[in-house]
């Protein structure tokens, strides 16, 4: 018979026959089996197949002893009842209440080691895992209150009670029926300690022993049953109370150890690269992102330094364009005006008054100053009039003139004159230079109307 | 009395296989740790000083357009120089192409070819020169050797139209350049003035 529980609660019950000279493992496997699904992580195997019972020990022969010890002092005190081998069984066990006045009862559990492999084995096999092995008989009270119960199967009988309260200790007492003697009922009702409880479970209705008078639920009843397998079901959860064998724990092979080294060594090499190649990768496009945006910065500072550089050279060439135009407007005032003082003898040839005298032409430290007399007042500084344009393009500027007059005539004339013209500078002819140009060439005809003074 | 280093139980067999995982991790953390994380941390910090000093492009546009702006500049500025120099040694060589002889024969040959009466025809030391025109024959002189410049003073007496022809003639010969004149009315006939009238005496200086 296979249980799926989900919690507490029953969701498949699937059953079958089991052939007789079926061993427990493969009972199990076939009962793995019944269903499409695989058996649960954690699958709970209740049968009957192997001894359960009560041992009651003197506590001074038990003194001290717990755990380990007293496991296998059990193993060795139920070796006569289970007829197992206590170096080739597993046992299971819990402490009952203490008959008084000196006495340890302890009910156990034991199943040989290889039926407990079996067992977990085959529940490996159909993909599940063996929580623990446990005999049926006592692990579901009828109404799961702490009321005491009783159970009849074909081959047991017990009766239980639950700690009456929390710290202290059940009380039970598991006995095997004989077919032949009722000696078993009596001494199930005097081990137990009083009266045997009023209600419980009977596997099938014939296993009802007749001296009984209390109230018996058959587990033949489809809802009975359905509510005994919650019931162990219930308490699995907590397994306490009732004897059970743990899984065996597997020893892991040193292959399966060595390889799942070698896989987990295989995954650290993996994570621990993974997460080196993240942060070089990362460092990597930091450093390319530096580099990236430190081009611009490159390209800048050569672009400052290079503005910087030009600029200086640009100063320099200002100074020595500043230094050759200089030379060149220099040079231009001293050839391109060469024939300047044919300009000035013509422009005083031209001059419109006759009465007008030139007497001299004299160099001095600022230009030429012209001396002469004239009949009229008025004539030198018409004749400066008549200079000042002509002689601007070729590099003169013209003063007023100065007049002295010589009071031989009725107006106080003639008039003695003196005009300065003074060299203008390179940049003031700048604006005569086209001018100069026809300068430079005059025409014929303006030759041959030059008067004789 | 043998000492047992070796329990062989699982749990040591399991501690055996992963111990290499264990071994990796710990050289990995300390790698990461040691290694890779102060690298990180200067790289990150090297990355935030760098978005912190980020040039944008139109900055880096801007600058390239200033610098060419800049270099079409200098160039222009560097082509006015050498035409500026350019101009300065057409106008220079001018003056030491021909020989100072050869420069005096061809002016006394313009005299004779206009019937000019040279009184005096003499080199002249030191000249009296306004200050600008002086300072223009010194950045003459500079651009020459010494021997390529010469003051000469020339005394004559023609007609006015004569001078003016000449003075208009000079600057024509290569190399010479009248500099100075000076105009004084004497009282002294020369051969081919008329007798009655005040004789103009010029003085001419030409650079050559």
């Amino acid at each position: 018979m296979r249980a799926d529980v989900r919690g507490e609660q029953l969701s498949k019950l699937t059953r079958e026959d089991r052939q007789v000279g079926t061993t427990l493992p493969i009972a199990v496997e076939l009962a793995c089996g019944l269903t499409g699904k695989k058996p649960a992580q954690k699958t709970y195997v209740i049968a009957d197949d192997f001894w359960t019972g009560v041992v009651d020990l003197d506590e001074r022969s038990i003194y001290g002893l717990e755990g380990e010890d007293l496991e296998q002092m059990l193993r060795f005190e139920t070796e006569s009842l289970s007829n197992l081998d206590p170096n080739t069984s597993r046992l299971g066990f819990v402490e009952l209440a203490t008959v008084p006045p000196d006495t340890r009862r302890f009910w156990a559990c034991v199943v040989p080691s290889e039926i407990l492999s079996g067992v977990a084995q085959a529940v490996r096999v159909r993909g599940g895992k063996l929580q623990m092995l446990a005999n049926p008989i006592g692990l579901s009270s009828p109404d799961r209150s702490g009321v005491p119960w009783v159970e009849f199967t074909s081959e047991l009988a017990g009766a239980f009670a639950a700690p009456a309260e929390s710290g202290s200790l059940p009380r039970a007492y598991v006995t095997r029926r004989s077919a032949t003697s009722d000696r078993w009922y009596e001494a199930l009702g005097t081990l137990f300690g009083g009266n045997l409880p009023e209600m419980g479970w009977q596997t099938t209705p014939d296993d009802r022993p007749p001296a009984y008078t209390g109230s018996l639920e058959s587990l033949s009843d489809e809802p009975v049953l359905e509510r005994w397998i919650k019931g162990i079901a219930a308490r699995s959860h907590h397994a306490s109370g009732f004897p059970h064998i743990s899984a065996p724990q597997t020893q892991t092979s040193s292959k399966t150890m060595a390889g799942v080294g070698g896989v987990a060594a295989v995954i650290t090499i993996l994570v621990c690269g993974t997460l080196a190649w993240t942060i070089n990768t990362r460092i990597s496009s930091m450093r390319a992102e530096i580099a990236r945006l430190a081009e611009p910065v490159a390209e800048k500072k050569r672009l400052d330094k290079a503005i910087k550089d030009t600029k200086s050279k640009m100063d320099e060439l200002a100074v020595e364009a500043e230094e050759a135009i200089s030379k060149r407007d220099n040079l231009r005032l001293l050839i391109d005006q060469g024939d300047r003082f044919a300009v000035l003898l013509r422009a005083l040839g031209n001059q419109p008054d006759s009465s007008l005298v030139l007497d001299s032409i004299t160099p001095g430290a600022m230009g030429v100053t012209l001396s002469g007399r004239a009949m009229r007042s008025d004539a030198a500084t018409l004749l400066t009039q008549h200079l000042e344009p002509v002689v601007a393009q070729v590099g003169w500027a013209v003063h007023p003139p100065s007049s002295t007059g010589s009071d031989q005539l009725r107006t106080g004339g003639p008039w003695n004159f003196t005009i300065e013209l003074t060299d203008q500078s390179p940049e003031a002819n700048q604006e005569n230079e086209l001018a100069l140009t026809s300068i430079q060439k005059p025409s014929d005809a303006q030759s041959e109307q030059k008067g004789d003074n | 009395m043998a000492l047992q280093k070796r329990s062989g139980s699982a749990r040591e067999k399991w501690m055996a296989a992963f111990l290499p995982s264990v071994a990796m991790i710990l050289i990995a953390f300390m790698y990461i740790n040691f290694f890779m994380k102060p690298d990180f941390e200067t790289v990150q910090r090297k990355l935030d000083a760098a978005m912190g000093s980020v040039v944008p492009q139109a900055v880096i546009t801007e600058l390239a357009n200033d610098w060419g702006q800049l270099r079409d500049d200098q160039t222009e500025l560097q082509d006015t120089i050498r035409s500026v120099e350019d101009e300065v040694t057409a106008k220079s060589v001018a003056y030491e192409r021909s020989s100072p002889t050869a420069k005096h024969l061809a002016v006394t040959a313009l005299f004779k070819e206009y019937q000019v009466a040279l009184l005096q025809d003499q080199t002249a030391e030191e000249i009296r020169l306004p200050k600008i025109r002086g300072k223009s024959i010194e950045i003459l002189r500079s651009l020459l050797p010494e021997e390529a410049i010469n003051f000469r003073e020339l005394t004559l007496t023609a007609d006015y139209l004569t001078i003016i022809t000449l003075l208009k003639k000079l600057p024509e010969i290569s190399g010479v350049l009248p500099v100075n004149i000076t105009l004084q009315k004497t009282t002294k006939v020369a051969a081919s003035e008329k007798p009655n009238g005040p004789s103009l005496v010029w003085t001419i200086t030409l650079l050559m």
